[in-house]
């Protein structure tokens, strides 16, 4: 974490006026029982650039796992969110540290940008001891501050992230939960139920459906009755946003805090985007869909060409300013990526085994393993029944 | 020689199980701009041909693998590509080996070297150099001690090399398995010219000639090396899993196929060349008709979902000899099917498997075998090499006109027209006196064809 605040360049940096003015197209929303959010706004430069800096870095960040994937260092389960850079940078910014997200498996870039480092992540999928969950969890189970994970199972963070706006208003905060999940995940039936309890309740919980068109391999108009997630939540109001405009992104999820915050309860935001990618590494992502449709969403739509058309539009970086990022972008990753490899993986003890079952001093005394002969005493660091 | 910045495309893993993989196409070329996403070849893994699509922006500079290379090791450089193009002619006859990096890692080859030297490095302090080495050797002990790698000493161990006399060229004088084995090739050479000089004694010398990884041909021999193909090296890994695996037995029996043979003439002569039955047809029919009697015969062992699978269905696999490696397409629901379909669908398999064009479902399954050298007449009798999941496989070995007792005959005896059987049977599903029940019935079938009527 420390790197990445390093790496932030302080809005005094910028020369000239530090804000300008956004306009959105007109197609950016669409909304269900609400006035959508302005499409003009204004915002600093810094920002814009922090969050091309940021989706630049998840960029190099997947494409790291897929290469580490294909020298067969990650093993298991890897998902990437080539493609969906936008959503993780855009809410991250929107929001603040008190704010809380949840979301499923593809959630690299987000563990990024609640502050944890590459190389924890990148550790973490290589079942290094400096991993974000030291090497025990691996792609589903990444954590950091304020962000409840990598979800293994499909559609379970939603009950989750309506139990996280719970705790944020019963402890009377001024903080919502984005729970996050994909449109395959939309139609279980706890997403229903968790739509149900937030709106009886009045908890500030955004429902966003990552709508990457594609549940594994089936589109979703194959899977799902009603395609127009943001109208899933009925009597919950709805906001349909373009996911690859990151500036889009940004006014939405800063609409959708500021109407958790107002107390006007849940609302279901859906971010219509896309992952150039296969599902995970096991699929090649080109048996369900034709190359040329990734091919015209990668060279017309990307996220990062996007705002980096943005950039030198309104004058924030020059084209070699940009590709310098780039580079240094790679560079860091290519650092990380060396210091995520050099670092050891967790020592063969088995007291490795039992801790962080608990808060560190909030243990039981004793913690059951496999078979009762397994039980673990803490204090005395061993096995309870052998010597 | 140094190269502008580049970067080494690794042999990619494009299944779980990949280790290593074929080179089917390059889809670039050398200079090519290369774009996320994009296909830059095909591989063939251990279950597909796959594309591989490239995930960086640059050109590819070098191709070190060409095209239609086999059993490529994942992470094995195949390719460089640089970021400007004005660099790609600088790779024109770019050699790994000048790049100052081996062939350790796919994203960056020159920051990995150092690590994978250090985690070899780090055992090899651990361990002390063994003490019959240096009884060995007259020449005054070294000072401290000996840095070699594991494998280094493991293969100085073997050939009983004293480490003080080989010149370590690794990092810190460090010996390696390169210098031990530059070191036998000399001592062996010498020991060749003047017996037994430095202080390889002479039997390491001898050991060291004979132990080689492949022996080396004498200058006479001649030979061609044909690649493993992966048809071949699949079928080898199956039929070492079955006789490995499966506790068989095996039961033999003299058949009397007279009948069958006067049958098949009799079908044949009213054929109208709808169908024409061989001897293989009759005999598929008649396997049938036994494993519908025995159908411990006709039964998988599935120790994973812990049942022994008795089918009431019989498709009979049969083995074909076919260019490229052995086949066993399958004849389904053969107790559901007539003769000449039999015969007619075996004609069709056969034909389509000599010419490689089988659907797998085609070949794969099947509930018992049968493997037919009848048409060799040196086959007496043969066993053969059970196809699992499957129980039971039929040997059938040629006719052959034995002599037998007939009472009613002038001479006292006639001819017959005999066939060995030999079935091999899987313990595990059918026991001995099942096995050999089966036998019997099949044994009844051919020597009484009308019953495959019933």
């Amino acid at each position: 974490a420390t790197l990445k605040t390093t790496d932030k360049k302080a809005p005094e940096d910028i020369e000239g006026s530090d804000t300008v003015q956004i306009e959105l197209p007109e197609s950016s929303f669409e909304s269900y029982m609400l006035e959508p959010p302005d499409l003009s706004y204004e915002t600093s430069k810094a920002t814009l650039l922090q969050m091309y800096k940021d989706m630049v870095i998840i960029r190099r960040m997947e494409m790291a796992c897929d290469a580490l994937y294909k020298a067969k260092k990650i093993r298991g389960f890897c998902h990437l969110s080539v493609g969906q850079e936008a959503i993780a940078v855009g809410i991250e910014n929107a929001i603040t540290k008190l704010d809380s997200i949840i979301t499923s498996y593809r959630c690299h870039g987000f563990t990024f940008m609640r502050g944890a480092s590459v190389k924890a992540v990148l550790a973490e999928l290589m079942g290094r001891r400096a991993g974000v969950s030291y090497g025990k969890g691996g792609s589903m189970h990444l954590y950091a501050p304020g962000f409840y994970g990598g979800n293994g199972i499909v559609g379970a963070q939603v009950p989750l992230g309506a139990g996280l706006a719970f705790a944020h208003q019963y402890k009377n905060e001024d903080a919502c939960s984005f729970t996050l999940y994909g449109d395959g995940a939309s139609n279980q039936g706890q997403v229903f139920e968790s739509f149900n309890m937030a709106k009886l309740w009045n908890l500030p919980v955004v429902f966003c459906c990552e709508n990457n068109k594609y549940g594994m391999g089936t589109a979703a108009s194959r899977s799902s009755a009603m395609t127009e997630y943001f109208k899933r939540g009925q009597y919950i109001p709805g906001l349909k946003v373009n996911g690859m405009d990151i500036l889009a992104v940004y006014q939405a999820s800063k609409f959708a805090k500021d109407w958790c915050l107002s107390g006007k309860g849940p609302l279901v935001l859906e971010y219509e985007t896309y992952r150039y990618g296969g599902h995970s590494m096991s699929d090649p992502g080109t048996t369900y869909r034709t190359r040329d449709e990734i091919q015209h969403m990668r060279s017309k739509n990307d996220p990062i060409a996007g705002l980096k058309m943005h950039l030198i539009d309104l004058g924030i970086a020059t084209e070699a300013e940009v590709k310098a990022y780039d580079k240094s972008a790679r560079k860091y990753v290519d650092e990380q990526v060396e210091l995520a490899d050099a670092a050891p993986p967790p020592e063969a003890k088995l007291s490795i085994l039992f801790e962080d079952v608990y808060v560190k001093g909030t243990e039981t005394p004793t913690l059951r393993g496999r078979i009762p002969e397994d039980t673990w005493d803490f204090k005395k660091q061993g096995f309870a029944s052998r010597d | 020689a140094s190269y502008p910045e580049h970067t080494i495309i690794g042999m990619p893993a494009l299944s779980p199980t990949m280790t290593q993989g074929n080179l089917a196409a390059w889809t670039k070329k050398e200079g090519d701009q290369l774009s996320p996403g994009e296909v830059i070849a095909e591989i063939e893994t251990d279950k597909a041909q796959m594309d591989f699509e490239f995930q960086e922006d640059g050109y590819l500079a070098k191709i070190l693998v060409p095209e239609g290379t086999k059993d490529i090791p994942v992470n094995k450089p195949i390719a460089v590509y640089v970021e400007d193009k004005a660099d790609v002619p600088a790779f024109k006859d770019f050699k790994l080996e000048d790049s100052g990096s081996d062939s350790k890692t796919s994203t960056k080859a020159q920051p990995a070297e150092p690590q994978a030297e250090k985690k070899q490095e780090a055992p090899a302090e651990e361990t002390k150099t063994s003490a019959p080495e240096a009884k060995k050797s007259d020449v005054a002990a070294p000072q401290g001690r000996i840095f070699a790698s594991p494998l280094a000493k493991t293969i100085a161990l073997e050939k009983g090399i004293s480490l003080k006399d080989v010149h370590g060229t690794g990092p810190r004088g460090r010996i390696t398995k390169a210098d031990i084995e530059s070191y036998l090739e000399k001592s062996s050479k010498q020991s060749s010219q003047t017996s037994g000089a430095a202080a390889a004694t002479p039997a390491a010398a001898t050991s060291s000639t004979t132990a080689g990884s492949a022996p080396s041909p004498s200058s006479t021999a001649s030979y061609e090396d044909v690649p493993i193909s992966t048809m071949r090296s699949i079928i080898g890994e199956r039929l070492l899993q079955s006789t490995q695996g499966i506790p068989s037995y095996i039961v033999s029996s003299k058949i009397s196929i007279s009948k069958l043979l006067k049958l098949r003439q009799s079908l044949n002569a009213t054929a109208n060349d709808k169908y024409k039955l061989s001897i293989n047809d009759l005999l598929v029919k008649a396997i049938t008709v036994a494993a519908k009697r025995v159908p411990d015969a006709n039964a998988y062992w599935l120790p994973n979902e812990n049942v022994i699978r008795k089918f009431k269905n019989v498709d009979v696999s049969v083995a074909v000899a076919t260019p490229t490696g052995l086949l066993t397409p399958i004849v389904k629901n053969c107790e559901a099917k007539g003769l000449s379909q039999i015969s007619n669908e075996i004609k069709e398999l056969v034909k389509r498997a000599r010419i490689n064009k089988l659907a797998p479902e085609e070949f794969q399954g099947g509930t018992i075998c049968i493997s037919n050298m009848g048409m060799n007449n040196a086959v007496n009798m043969f066993t053969s090499i059970i196809n699992p999941p499957q129980s039971t496989i039929l040997a059938i070995a040629t006719v052959e006109r034995v002599a037998v007792e007939d009472a009613a005959a002038e001479n006292g005896f006639s001819f017959d027209n005999q066939v060995t059987i030999t079935g091999t049977f899987d313990h595990r599903t059918i026991d001995g006196a099942k096995g050999a029940e089966f036998m019997k019935e099949l044994k009844t079938v051919i020597e009484n064809p009308l019953e495959m009527l019933l």
